[in-house]
């Protein structure tokens, strides 16, 4: 017997999985409201480890979802990050497909 | 992205301009009307500043989206509007109102204390709406709470004077100093500044 399907629901190729990961996640949903934030303002808002937010924003910059931009303030290193059009697209699709999952 | 307004800036400034509002219209200072509006604006660069020294460095720094700017802003302008004409029209049609004026005037000026406390309280609590900062709710509640107290100890609480004004700014500024800097201090206690 096969189970009912529903064609409005995503299938799991659709999601995108680099997003989907609950920490890439929550620095995409941070990303998406801001133009830009720094390193530091959001291991405070996604609560993740230096080490670990810098995995994950390796992986999002080599998607071409974000954009780092490494510069100076005040003689101190500043990381700044921001979504890409290409990440921005992509996110607002993921929330679709998420959307249409859970709707 | 609360914790930016976690810093307790926002109630300092906000309460030092309602505490030098009021003492100035208490010592009857010349040239007071300059200082006063001038200080706004001075405050907002001066607030910045601060932010740049002691919130930046501790919580990271971020920028909203140009629309999301936009959106602040305009809200922002629409609320302090609102709020300076009904201050300006109850401010003018409350002093030195002849007998034979309407009735609604009439009673503005009767109850001005309460129509004060109202303005006020309306600011607060669109501006932490706007904000998203809940702890602007509370001073919204003291604003309803203060202005009317005033008919329990002030001289001639029926009338608009700016002895009356003076005194009510004064206390609601001195109250949000005070929680502000208890916010300040718990922030910085918080989130220490990277050695």
């Amino acid at each position: 017997m096969t189970p009912p399907s529903n064609k409005n629901l995503p299938s799991l190729n659709e999601i995108d999985r680099l997003i989907h990961e609950p920490a890439r996640l929550l620095i995409m949903a941070n990303l998406y409201v801001l133009e830009a934030a720094d390193f530091m303002y959001l291991m405070n808002q996604t609560g993740l480890t230096f080490g670990n937010l810098s995995g994950h924003m390796t992986r999002l910059e080599e998607a071409g979802y974000i954009e780092v931009e490494k510069s100076f303030m005040d003689k101190r290193p500043n990381t700044r990050l921001s979504l890409t059009d290409a990440g921005r697209k992509s996110f607002e699709e993921y929330r679709k497909s998420m959307r249409g999952l859970l709707a | 992205m609360t914790a930016y307004n976690e810093d307790g800036l926002l109630d300092i400034f906000g309460g030092g301009y309602l505490l030098f509002f009021g003492l100035m219209a208490l010592i009857q200072l010349e040239h007071r009307n300059i200082l006063v509006s001038f200080l706004p604006g001075l405050g907002v660069l001066f607030y910045n500043e601060v932010k740049k020294l002691v919130t930046y460095p501790r919580i990271g720094y971020m920028k909203f989206t140009k629309e999301r700017r936009a959106r602040i802003a305009r809200d922002r302008i629409i609320v302090l509007s609102v709020a300076a004409f009904v201050t300006l029209t109850g401010l003018f049609t409350g002093m030195g109102t002849p007998e034979s004026a309407p009735w609604g005037i009439l009673l503005i000026n009767k109850y001005n204390l309460l129509f004060q406390g109202g303005i006020l309280a309306f600011i607060f609590f669109m501006y932490g709406k706007i904000r998203g900062v809940n702890r602007l709710y509370r001073y919204s509640v003291l604003s309803l709470l203060v202005f009317p107290a005033g008919y329990l100890y002030l001289d001639s609480p029926y009338m608009v004077t700016f002895q009356n004004i003076g005194t009510q700014c004064a206390i609601i500024g001195v109250v949000m100093v005070g929680y502000g800097a208890l916010h300040l201090r718990r922030f910085i206690v918080r989130y220490p500044k990277e050695a």
